[in-house]
Protein backbone atom coordinates (compact mmCIF):
# COMPACT_ATOMS: atom_id res chain seq x y z
CA UNK A 1 0.00 0.00 0.00
CA UNK A 2 1.25 3.20 -0.91
CA UNK A 3 1.27 6.13 1.13
CA UNK A 4 2.10 9.79 1.26
CA UNK A 5 2.80 12.42 4.73
CA UNK A 6 -0.21 14.00 5.20
CA UNK A 7 1.40 17.66 5.12
CA UNK A 8 2.19 17.22 1.41
CA UNK A 9 -1.68 17.31 0.21
CA UNK A 10 -2.31 19.79 3.22
CA UNK A 11 0.24 21.78 1.58
CA UNK A 12 -0.59 21.44 -1.54
CA UNK A 13 -4.50 22.62 -0.37
CA UNK A 14 -3.10 25.52 1.51
CA UNK A 15 0.33 26.45 0.78
CA UNK A 16 -0.98 28.87 -1.96
CA UNK A 17 -3.67 30.76 0.41
CA UNK A 18 -0.88 31.40 2.80
CA UNK A 19 1.91 32.53 0.70
CA UNK A 20 -0.01 35.02 -0.89
CA UNK A 21 -1.74 36.46 2.84
CA UNK A 22 1.92 36.43 3.56
CA UNK A 23 3.21 38.49 0.76
CA UNK A 24 0.68 41.12 2.30
CA UNK A 25 2.29 40.70 5.47
CA UNK A 26 5.94 40.98 4.75
CA UNK A 27 5.83 43.09 1.27
CA UNK A 28 8.40 40.41 -0.21
CA UNK A 29 7.97 37.29 -1.80
CA UNK A 30 11.20 35.73 -0.38
CA UNK A 31 10.42 36.90 3.34
CA UNK A 32 6.88 35.74 2.54
CA UNK A 33 8.18 32.25 1.69
CA UNK A 34 10.63 31.91 4.77
CA UNK A 35 7.37 33.40 7.00
CA UNK A 36 5.24 30.61 5.66
CA UNK A 37 7.48 27.89 6.19
CA UNK A 38 8.67 28.86 9.59
CA UNK A 39 4.48 29.35 10.37
CA UNK A 40 3.72 26.08 9.06
CA UNK A 41 6.90 23.83 10.28
CA UNK A 42 6.03 24.98 13.90
CA UNK A 43 2.38 24.12 13.83
CA UNK A 44 2.90 20.83 12.13
CA UNK A 45 5.16 20.45 14.70
CA UNK A 46 2.52 20.61 17.17
CA UNK A 47 -0.42 19.63 15.75
CA UNK A 48 0.79 17.57 12.81
CA UNK A 49 0.45 14.02 14.50
CA UNK A 50 -3.37 14.77 14.31
CA UNK A 51 -3.17 14.19 10.80
CA UNK A 52 -4.77 17.64 10.25
CA UNK A 53 -4.44 21.09 11.26
CA UNK A 54 -6.61 23.79 11.11
CA UNK A 55 -5.71 26.24 8.61
CA UNK A 56 -6.65 28.85 11.01
CA UNK A 57 -3.87 28.80 13.32
CA UNK A 58 -0.90 28.35 10.33
CA UNK A 59 -2.37 32.28 9.32
CA UNK A 60 -2.21 32.97 12.43
CA UNK A 61 1.22 32.20 13.26
CA UNK A 62 2.13 33.79 9.69
CA UNK A 63 0.87 37.07 11.52
CA UNK A 64 2.54 37.13 14.81
CA UNK A 65 5.70 36.04 13.29
CA UNK A 66 5.35 39.09 10.81
CA UNK A 67 5.07 41.37 13.43
CA UNK A 68 7.95 39.81 15.48
CA UNK A 69 9.96 39.89 12.63
CA UNK A 70 9.05 43.74 11.46
CA UNK A 71 10.00 44.72 15.31
CA UNK A 72 13.52 42.81 15.41
CA UNK A 73 13.97 44.33 11.86
CA UNK A 74 15.86 48.07 11.78
CA UNK A 75 14.04 50.93 10.59
CA UNK A 76 16.39 51.20 7.84
CA UNK A 77 16.08 47.51 6.36
CA UNK A 78 12.14 47.68 6.27
CA UNK A 79 12.49 51.03 4.41
CA UNK A 80 14.33 49.28 1.81
CA UNK A 81 13.16 46.12 1.43
CA UNK A 82 9.64 48.09 1.12
CA UNK A 83 11.37 49.65 -2.11
CA UNK A 84 12.53 46.38 -3.51
CA UNK A 85 9.44 44.74 -2.48
CA UNK A 86 6.45 46.40 -3.83
CA UNK A 87 5.48 44.43 -5.96
CA UNK A 88 1.88 44.00 -7.90
CA UNK A 89 -0.62 41.30 -6.47
CA UNK A 90 -1.36 39.95 -9.61
CA UNK A 91 1.76 38.45 -9.64
CA UNK A 92 0.65 35.81 -7.03
CA UNK A 93 -1.93 34.55 -8.94
CA UNK A 94 -2.29 32.73 -12.19
CA UNK A 95 -4.21 33.44 -15.15
CA UNK A 96 -6.03 32.57 -17.98
CA UNK A 97 -5.32 34.09 -20.96
CA UNK A 98 -9.58 35.46 -22.28
CA UNK A 99 -9.35 36.79 -18.90
CA UNK A 100 -6.04 38.21 -18.21
CA UNK A 101 -7.21 41.55 -18.49
CA UNK A 102 -9.88 41.90 -16.63
CA UNK A 103 -8.25 39.80 -13.67
CA UNK A 104 -5.34 42.01 -13.79
CA UNK A 105 -7.64 45.03 -13.34
CA UNK A 106 -9.28 43.58 -10.40
CA UNK A 107 -6.23 42.56 -8.60
CA UNK A 108 -4.90 46.15 -9.30
CA UNK A 109 -8.00 47.63 -7.82
CA UNK A 110 -7.35 45.26 -4.91
CA UNK A 111 -3.75 46.12 -4.81
CA UNK A 112 -5.07 49.53 -3.81
CA UNK A 113 -7.65 48.63 -1.11
CA UNK A 114 -6.11 49.81 2.65
CA UNK A 115 -3.72 47.11 4.20
CA UNK A 116 -6.71 46.80 6.50
CA UNK A 117 -9.52 46.18 4.23
CA UNK A 118 -7.20 44.13 1.75
CA UNK A 119 -6.21 41.71 4.10
CA UNK A 120 -10.01 40.53 5.65
CA UNK A 121 -10.64 40.12 2.20
CA UNK A 122 -7.83 37.84 1.06
CA UNK A 123 -8.18 35.83 3.81
CA UNK A 124 -12.32 35.67 3.51
CA UNK A 125 -12.00 35.01 -0.29
CA UNK A 126 -8.90 33.06 -1.12
CA UNK A 127 -7.91 31.67 2.45
CA UNK A 128 -11.51 30.59 2.88
CA UNK A 129 -11.88 31.72 6.35
CA UNK A 130 -14.54 32.39 8.29
CA UNK A 131 -15.40 36.06 9.69
CA UNK A 132 -15.40 34.30 13.36
CA UNK A 133 -11.70 32.76 12.31
CA UNK A 134 -10.56 36.09 10.82
CA UNK A 135 -11.69 37.76 13.90
CA UNK A 136 -9.14 35.50 15.77
CA UNK A 137 -6.50 35.80 13.43
CA UNK A 138 -6.06 38.97 12.94
CA UNK A 139 -6.93 39.94 16.65
CA UNK A 140 -10.22 41.58 15.77
CA UNK A 141 -13.84 41.63 16.75
CA UNK A 142 -16.28 39.74 14.43
CA UNK A 143 -18.31 43.21 14.09
CA UNK A 144 -15.06 44.85 12.78
CA UNK A 145 -14.14 42.19 10.07
CA UNK A 146 -17.27 41.80 8.94
CA UNK A 147 -17.36 45.83 8.54
CA UNK A 148 -13.96 45.94 6.85
CA UNK A 149 -14.97 43.16 4.14
CA UNK A 150 -18.14 45.18 3.35
CA UNK A 151 -16.07 48.47 2.67
CA UNK A 152 -13.69 46.40 0.58
CA UNK A 153 -16.11 45.13 -1.49
CA UNK A 154 -17.90 48.17 -1.80
CA UNK A 155 -14.64 50.03 -2.90
CA UNK A 156 -14.19 47.29 -5.42
CA UNK A 157 -17.27 47.54 -6.93
CA UNK A 158 -16.90 51.54 -7.08
CA UNK A 159 -13.47 51.63 -8.28
CA UNK A 160 -13.53 48.54 -11.09
CA UNK A 161 -15.61 50.26 -13.54
CA UNK A 162 -13.14 53.35 -13.51
CA UNK A 163 -10.17 50.98 -13.63
CA UNK A 164 -11.62 48.98 -16.79
CA UNK A 165 -12.10 52.23 -18.46
CA UNK A 166 -9.03 53.10 -17.93
CA UNK A 167 -6.85 49.91 -19.35
CA UNK A 168 -7.32 50.14 -22.88
CA UNK A 169 -6.07 53.76 -22.83
CA UNK A 170 -3.20 52.48 -21.21
CA UNK A 171 -2.78 49.93 -23.69
CA UNK A 172 -2.55 52.60 -26.66
CA UNK A 173 0.13 54.71 -24.25
CA UNK A 174 2.28 51.65 -24.51
CA UNK A 175 1.94 50.53 -28.40
CA UNK A 176 2.85 54.72 -28.58
CA UNK B 1 -29.11 38.24 -3.16
CA UNK B 2 -26.50 39.39 -1.61
CA UNK B 3 -25.57 42.42 -3.33
CA UNK B 4 -21.68 42.12 -4.03
CA UNK B 5 -22.46 38.42 -5.12
CA UNK B 6 -20.54 38.77 -8.29
CA UNK B 7 -17.80 40.53 -7.58
CA UNK B 8 -17.57 37.89 -4.90
CA UNK B 9 -17.78 35.02 -7.60
CA UNK B 10 -15.24 37.13 -9.78
CA UNK B 11 -12.85 37.36 -7.07
CA UNK B 12 -13.22 33.31 -6.08
CA UNK B 13 -12.50 32.64 -9.92
CA UNK B 14 -8.54 33.88 -9.41
CA UNK B 15 -6.59 31.37 -7.95
CA UNK B 16 -3.35 32.08 -6.42
CA UNK B 17 -0.41 30.50 -7.80
CA UNK B 18 0.72 27.40 -6.12
CA UNK B 19 4.22 26.70 -4.04
CA UNK B 20 7.02 26.09 -6.03
CA UNK B 21 8.55 22.54 -6.16
CA UNK B 22 11.46 24.24 -4.67
CA UNK B 23 9.85 26.00 -1.92
CA UNK B 24 7.78 23.05 -1.30
CA UNK B 25 11.41 20.81 -0.90
CA UNK B 26 12.47 23.76 1.20
CA UNK B 27 9.43 22.82 3.97
CA UNK B 28 10.04 19.53 3.41
CA UNK B 29 13.61 19.88 4.67
CA UNK B 30 12.55 21.84 7.44
CA UNK B 31 10.01 19.93 8.52
CA UNK B 32 12.53 16.85 8.97
CA UNK B 33 11.24 13.55 10.67
CA UNK B 34 7.87 15.90 12.06
CA UNK B 35 6.46 15.64 8.53
CA UNK B 36 6.56 11.98 8.64
CA UNK B 37 4.45 11.21 11.69
CA UNK B 38 1.32 11.10 9.63
CA UNK B 39 0.34 9.23 7.20
CA UNK B 40 -2.35 8.83 4.57
CA UNK B 41 -3.03 5.82 2.16
CA UNK B 42 -3.09 6.42 -1.23
CA UNK B 43 -5.42 4.09 -3.46
CA UNK B 44 -3.29 2.29 -6.41
CA UNK B 45 -5.96 3.29 -8.61
CA UNK B 46 -4.76 7.20 -7.71
CA UNK B 47 -1.18 6.49 -8.47
CA UNK B 48 -2.01 4.61 -12.03
CA UNK B 49 -1.95 6.69 -14.73
CA UNK B 50 -5.63 5.51 -16.74
CA UNK B 51 -4.58 4.42 -20.18
CA UNK B 52 -7.69 4.97 -21.76
CA UNK B 53 -6.75 3.03 -24.63
CA UNK B 54 -5.46 0.12 -23.67
CA UNK B 55 -8.81 -0.33 -22.08
CA UNK B 56 -10.23 0.06 -25.53
CA UNK B 57 -8.66 -2.57 -27.05
CA UNK B 58 -9.50 -4.71 -24.40
CA UNK B 59 -12.97 -4.18 -24.18
CA UNK B 60 -13.19 -4.39 -28.37
CA UNK B 61 -13.57 -7.81 -29.28
CA UNK B 62 -16.32 -8.70 -26.65
CA UNK B 63 -18.45 -5.37 -27.88
CA UNK B 64 -17.99 -6.66 -31.44
CA UNK B 65 -18.84 -10.42 -30.35
CA UNK B 66 -22.13 -8.64 -28.27
CA UNK B 67 -22.82 -6.73 -31.40
CA UNK B 68 -22.68 -9.35 -34.10
CA UNK B 69 -25.15 -11.44 -31.74
CA UNK B 70 -27.50 -8.51 -31.55
CA UNK B 71 -27.28 -8.18 -35.46
CA UNK B 72 -28.14 -11.84 -35.99
CA UNK B 73 -30.93 -12.19 -33.49
CA UNK B 74 -32.89 -9.48 -34.60
CA UNK B 75 -32.30 -9.00 -37.93
CA UNK B 76 -31.05 -12.47 -39.28
CA UNK B 77 -33.30 -14.92 -37.16
CA UNK B 78 -36.60 -13.31 -37.75
CA UNK B 79 -36.41 -13.56 -41.60
CA UNK B 80 -35.63 -17.35 -41.13
CA UNK B 81 -38.58 -20.20 -42.36
CA UNK B 82 -38.09 -22.23 -38.76
CA UNK B 83 -39.18 -19.24 -36.94
CA UNK B 84 -42.86 -19.08 -39.10
CA UNK B 85 -43.12 -22.69 -37.89
CA UNK B 86 -45.94 -23.68 -35.70
CA UNK B 87 -43.99 -25.61 -32.90
CA UNK B 88 -44.99 -22.62 -31.18
CA UNK B 89 -48.84 -22.55 -31.14
CA UNK B 90 -50.19 -22.35 -27.99
CA UNK B 91 -53.12 -25.15 -28.88
CA UNK B 92 -50.03 -27.88 -29.49
CA UNK B 93 -48.73 -27.13 -25.82
CA UNK B 94 -50.10 -30.19 -23.74
CA UNK B 95 -51.36 -29.31 -20.23
CA UNK B 96 -50.07 -30.94 -17.64
CA UNK B 97 -52.93 -32.83 -15.98
CA UNK B 98 -53.89 -30.73 -12.54
CA UNK B 99 -52.47 -32.24 -9.43
CA UNK B 100 -50.50 -31.78 -6.60
CA UNK B 101 -46.82 -30.19 -7.57
CA UNK B 102 -44.92 -30.23 -4.38
CA UNK B 103 -45.24 -33.20 -1.72
CA UNK B 104 -46.33 -32.34 1.79
CA UNK B 105 -43.67 -31.71 3.60
CA UNK B 106 -43.79 -32.32 7.55
CA UNK B 107 -42.80 -28.65 9.19
CA UNK B 108 -40.18 -29.12 12.06
CA UNK B 109 -41.03 -26.05 14.54
CA UNK B 110 -37.33 -26.79 16.39
CA UNK B 111 -35.48 -27.64 13.26
CA UNK B 112 -33.07 -24.69 11.69
CA UNK B 113 -33.84 -26.05 8.18
CA UNK B 114 -36.80 -25.99 6.54
CA UNK B 115 -38.32 -29.56 5.61
CA UNK B 116 -35.53 -30.98 7.50
CA UNK B 117 -36.47 -32.78 10.94
CA UNK B 118 -34.47 -32.22 13.69
CA UNK B 119 -33.33 -36.09 13.47
CA UNK B 120 -33.11 -36.26 10.08
CA UNK B 121 -30.38 -33.46 10.11
CA UNK B 122 -28.27 -34.97 13.31
CA UNK B 123 -28.58 -37.95 11.19
CA UNK B 124 -27.51 -36.75 8.03
CA UNK B 125 -24.64 -34.08 9.35
CA UNK B 126 -23.57 -36.10 12.34
CA UNK B 127 -23.62 -33.07 14.75
CA UNK B 128 -25.57 -33.32 17.52
CA UNK B 129 -28.74 -30.86 17.85
CA UNK B 130 -29.05 -30.68 21.30
CA UNK B 131 -26.71 -29.87 24.28
CA UNK B 132 -25.43 -26.66 23.06
CA UNK B 133 -24.19 -24.12 25.12
CA UNK B 134 -24.78 -20.42 24.50
CA UNK B 135 -22.76 -18.94 22.01
CA UNK B 136 -19.83 -16.90 22.40
CA UNK B 137 -19.43 -13.85 20.77
CA UNK B 138 -16.36 -11.84 20.34
CA UNK B 139 -15.48 -8.60 18.41
CA UNK B 140 -11.22 -8.35 17.28
CA UNK B 141 -10.11 -4.97 16.15
CA UNK B 142 -7.45 -6.18 13.25
CA UNK B 143 -6.79 -2.16 12.18
CA UNK B 144 -7.85 0.84 12.15
CA UNK B 145 -7.33 3.62 9.80
CA UNK B 146 -6.94 7.15 9.24
CA UNK B 147 -8.35 8.03 5.80
CA UNK B 148 -8.24 11.63 6.46
CA UNK B 149 -10.71 14.73 6.31
CA UNK B 150 -13.77 14.50 4.21
CA UNK B 151 -16.19 17.42 4.10
CA UNK B 152 -19.54 16.76 4.12
CA UNK B 153 -22.53 19.30 2.60
CA UNK B 154 -23.92 21.20 4.99
CA UNK B 155 -21.54 20.21 8.54
CA UNK B 156 -18.20 20.84 9.46
CA UNK B 157 -15.61 18.60 7.97
CA UNK B 158 -14.77 15.22 9.50
CA UNK B 159 -12.31 12.86 9.87
CA UNK B 160 -12.96 9.56 8.56
CA UNK B 161 -11.70 7.01 10.45
CA UNK B 162 -11.79 3.14 8.96
CA UNK B 163 -12.09 0.38 11.99
CA UNK B 164 -11.46 -3.42 10.81
CA UNK B 165 -13.19 -6.18 13.22
CA UNK B 166 -13.61 -9.54 12.74
CA UNK B 167 -16.75 -11.17 14.26
CA UNK B 168 -16.34 -14.52 15.92
CA UNK B 169 -19.06 -16.15 17.20
CA UNK B 170 -18.18 -19.64 18.58
CA UNK B 171 -20.81 -22.30 19.11
CA UNK B 172 -19.73 -25.52 21.37
CA UNK B 173 -21.00 -28.62 22.58
CA UNK B 174 -19.01 -30.50 25.87
CA UNK B 175 -20.40 -33.87 25.20
CA UNK B 176 -19.35 -34.94 22.05
CA UNK B 177 -16.18 -32.19 22.63
CA UNK B 178 -17.43 -30.41 19.09
CA UNK B 179 -16.74 -26.22 18.29
CA UNK B 180 -17.57 -24.42 15.46
CA UNK B 181 -16.21 -20.93 14.88
CA UNK B 182 -17.71 -18.47 12.39
CA UNK B 183 -15.43 -15.38 11.49
CA UNK B 184 -16.88 -12.30 9.57
CA UNK B 185 -14.92 -9.60 8.63
CA UNK B 186 -16.67 -6.45 8.84
CA UNK B 187 -16.05 -2.84 8.39
CA UNK B 188 -17.33 0.79 11.01
CA UNK B 189 -16.43 4.03 9.60
CA UNK B 190 -16.59 6.68 12.00
CA UNK B 191 -16.79 10.48 11.36
CA UNK B 192 -15.08 12.22 14.10
CA UNK B 193 -15.73 15.90 14.20
CA UNK B 194 -13.02 18.18 13.57
CA UNK B 195 -12.90 21.31 15.40
CA UNK B 196 -12.22 24.10 12.92
CA UNK B 197 -10.19 26.34 15.06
Amino acid sequence: MNTEPIWKSWFARHGAKLLLFARQQARNPHDAEDLVQEAFVRIWRLYGHTGEVAPGLVYRQVRRLAIDWARSLDRRKVREQKVVAESPLHESFKFSLEQDERQKAILKVVDRLPPEQKEVLTLKIWGELTFDEIGRTLDLSLNTVASRYRYALQKLKDWLPAELDDRPQEGKKVQK
Amino acid sequence: MNEFEDIEKELQSLQPKPPTDAFTARVADALGDSGDVSFRRISPEVLKPKNKSKKLLLFLPPALAIAASLVWMFFILPSHSFWDSPVLDAEKIEMQPDGPLLATIEEDAASPLHGVSLEELEAHSGVPTNGWLDPQVQQRLIHQVDEGLIRRPGFAPGRQVRYHYLDETLWMHPTSNTRIISTTPRQEVLILEVDLY
